[in-house]
């Protein structure tokens, strides 16, 4: 917005315009350059070691090998790096799914609070102050199937409630789950030709749920503080008059507030799925790569094969396939956000 | 402004600390500044790593030794530190690796000085085990002086699991005699395996520890160097034992470390634990328990295969001190830093020719078996001699078996991996 009213005083401003656009120039250029060697160069670097042959940091050789590719090949039929893929798309789905529908009915609810709206908005916000190591290593004990969740689901009396209506032991296996729910694999193989390519089942693994909880819950204040920000911004008059033509709270809601909160939302789910796909850390606390790569993302098999394996160029090349992953998600929003500014 | 008053400071201590010991001091003590750069940063480490740092410093008045140590990770996060330093040729005196594969990483790179005729001068190679010096070794050059060597074999017993379900393991164990015990265990509540793997390398130790107890010291040579498949009938049968194994482990196996397995072990709730012997320390000190009485000790197999898993430093070839290097790396072999610095991080030292009288109980019998005994390197802790990436490919091999049970699709990507080395 605000980038909106300058535009409109420029023609005031005309006569010292020219030479404040060099002057900004200017000022740009240092961080233009830098922003240039440490971004792109480094980027056009990483792409050179994962094509080359054997690169290593005491003998940075860029040679390639007879295929240049077959680092890439190698990557995609690894079964872990398959695991990778398809758990970072389940998860980005499923965290997207939980934590802007709650982020959205929280800040509704905190919207409409009276006199104690600060106090819990600041309730929802405290998580996403807590750095993501805190956060994995306080769910993996909750979701310890010997205490925390389960120990609440007996002592509440839940789990003797489940026992006494199905016959069965309700205790859940949460992180320490080897099952995938939904396998699509099978079908897959029988209906694509060379689907047998793919060695993994292509389900939900349960172990990822946990995650997503403890991932949404850490979040949950971010969405909810986007969507309160949004909600504070639309004019009062719009509510009145909206009452005044005879419209309920639903109706005023999903005619009035949600198209108006289109944008906010829009930007909140680009900055959650790059999170989403980034994810690390929290992930490395609080499971780690789980049982049968369960929950494994390629953030922790770039940091394995680099440090662990040596493999730079297997790294550097799982890194580029992040890279390409998340441009494909916030490229679009860039150039339709810069569309925008130039429209108005 | 800071490293010209240190340095005034330093000359200054070291004309004191000259004054008063010119006596004794060699005359080709070093001095200078030494940077030795490890992922020793808890308790027991840190402590062994200064043992060997004092040493160093009271035969070498004038040195000055910089601990750059980066925690975490087993080494991964001291690794990317190192990785940077290297690409910027800012090589530090001294740093820490696992011998075999990330050691031969280091040799390709032709970052590393020659220590050959040190361990001539020295006479190491006459009392170093020869399987040891062969893993530090590459085109009949070797690159690397070893702290300490610990087993990554020892199964560890709890006492009182055993009491209850009345039992009577130790020393050689074979799967029949496991099997009907841990089946006690199991009818008296007790959970027979103490796992902790929320990182995968203890279940890939465990793994390890059955494979090499079905093929032998001379099985699993030939299994690293590609000689023989891991479709092995003797690995499929570990494989076989280790699904079995896997489902008497505690039910929180996946959500405990190594350490949360020791802890159970110690109270009793579980029954054994197969661990590299850093246990023994946390069994001691903080586990408070008694060698013999909360807990006793054997071997999968053949009690006489120790499976090695040792700590090395290795010279940088275009580090500054060179001479302060040399002089740190004699510290580390000197006999009486060998027994101080196993005391402190519950290591076997890696001379023969020293006194282990005043060790432990269990550590003066692992020191034994590892002079005497047949002697393999870890494939889980990186210690052979095959790439890093064959070791990252067995413990994603593990992580992949623990969820399909599936030995053929283990055979294959270990051989894969292998064949690729």
């Amino acid at each position: 917005m605000s980038q909106v009213e300058i535009r409109s005083k420029k023609p005031v401003k005309s006569k010292n315009n020219r030479g404040g656009d060099t002057k900004a120039a200017l000022l740009l250029l240092p961080s233009f350059l830098l922003v240039c060697v440490f971004v792109y160069v480094f980027i056009a670097y990483t792409v050179g070691v994962s094509l080359a042959k054997n690169w290593m940091p005491g003998m940075p050789d860029m040679s390639q090998g007879k295929n240049p590719f077959g680092t890439y090949e190698a990557l995609f039929q690894n079964p872990r790096f398959q695991s990778d893929l398809r758990n970072s798309l389940i998860f980005t789905i499923l965290f997207l799914l939980a934590t802007v529908i709650a982020g959205f009915f929280i800040a509704l609810a905190v919207h409409n609070m009276g006199r104690s709206k600060g106090f819990f908005r600041s309730v929802f916000l405290l998580p996403y102050a807590l750095s993501f190591i805190v956060t994995g290593t306080v769910w993996r004990w909750l979701f310890n199937p010997d205490s925390g969740v389960n120990l609440f689901l007996k002592y509440s009396g839940v789990a003797d409630m489940y026992h006494n209506l199905t016959g069965q032991v309700l205790r859940p296996e949460w992180l320490t789950s080897a099952d995938t729910v939904g396998d699509v694999s099978v079908l897959l193989a029988k209906i694509i030709p060379g689907g047998d390519f793919i060695q993994i089942q292509l389900g939900i693994p349960l172990a990822l749920i946990p995650v997503v909880i403890a991932t949404s819950w850490q979040l949950l204040g971010f969405a909810m503080a986007m969507f309160l920000a949004g909600l504070v911004s639309i004019p009062d008059e719009l509510r009145e008059a909206s009452m005044m033509d005879g419209a309920t709270g639903p109706r005023y809601y999903r005619s009035i507030a949600l198209p108006m909160l289109a944008p906010v939302a829009i930007t909140t789910l680009v900055i959650l799925t790059h999170v989403a796909l980034k994810i690390f850390d929290l992930i490395y606390a609080m499971s780690g790569s789980g049982i049968g790569f369960s929950t494994d993302m390629p953030g922790i098999f770039v940091f394995e094969s680099m440090y662990k394996a040596l493999k730079y160029n297997t790294g550097a090349a799982a890194s580029i396939v992040m890279l390409v992953i998340v441009s494909i998600i916030v490229v679009p929003y860039l150039i339709r956000s810069n569309r925008e500014t130039k429209g108005h | 402004m800071f490293k010209t008053k240190s340095k005034v400071v330093m000359a200054a201590v070291t004309a004191a600390a000259l004054a008063f010991t010119i006596g004794n001091v060699p005359a080709s003590a070093a001095s200078g500044d030494v940077e030795v750069f490890s992922w020793w940063t808890s308790g027991s480490e840190s402590a062994a790593l200064d043992s060997i740092i004092s040493a160093a410093k009271s035969a070498n008045p004038g040195m000055n030794v910089i601990n750059a140590a980066v925690a975490g990770g087993a080494g991964t996060n001291a690794q990317q530190v190192l990785a940077t330093r290297i690409a910027g040729g800012d090589l530090p005196e001294l740093w820490q690796t696992h011998p075999g594969g990330a050691l031969k990483g280091y040799v390709d790179q032709g970052v590393l000085a020659d220590m050959t005729s040190l361990y001539k001068s020295e006479g190491w190679t006459k009392v170093v085990p020869k399987e040891l010096v062969a893993s530090l070794t590459y085109s009949g050059k070797i690159y690397s002086v070893l702290t300490g060597v610990h087993r990554g074999n020892t199964v560890w017993i709890s006492a009182a699991a055993q009491k209850k379900a009345g039992t009577n393991l130790g020393g050689k164990l074979t799967w029949s005699a496991f099997k009907a015990a841990a089946l006690k265990m199991k009818a008296k509540g007790i959970a027979p395996l103490c796992l902790g793997d929320k990182d995968i390398w203890t279940a890939a130790q465990l793994l390890e520890g059955l494979i090499v107890a079905e093929e032998g010291a001379t099985g699993w040579n030939a299994l690293l160097s590609g000689k023989k498949s891991w479709a092995d009938a003797g690995v499929k049968t570990a494989i076989a034992h280790f699904n079995e194994a896997l489902t008497w482990a505690n039910a929180d196996h996946k959500a405990l470390d190594w350490t949360g397995a020791v802890a159970a072990l110690a109270k009793g709730t579980c029954g054994v634990n197969l661990m590299g012997d850093w246990a023994y320390g946390e069994l001691l000190v903080k586990q408070k328990a008694i060698d013999g009485k909360d807990f006793t000790y054997g071997v999968f197999g053949d009690p006489n295969v120790f499976v090695t898993v040792g700590d090395s430093f290795v010279i940088g070839k275009t580090a500054k001190n060179q001479a302060g290097a040399i002089a740190f790396a004699k510290a580390i072999m000197d006999p009486k830093v060998q027994i101080a610095f196993s005391k402190l991080k519950g290591s076997s030292p890696v001379r023969s020719d020293v006194n282990t009288k005043s060790l432990g109980k269990y550590q003066q019998a692992a020191a034994k078996t590892l002079a005497t005994g047949q002697r393999i390197p870890s494939l889980t802790h990186g210690q052979a001699n095959v790439a890093a990436a064959v070791s990252q490919a067995y413990s994603d091999a593990v992580t992949l078996l623990e969820a399909n049970k599936d030995a053929a699709k283990f055979a294959k990507a270990l051989n894969l991996a292998i064949a690729s080395n």
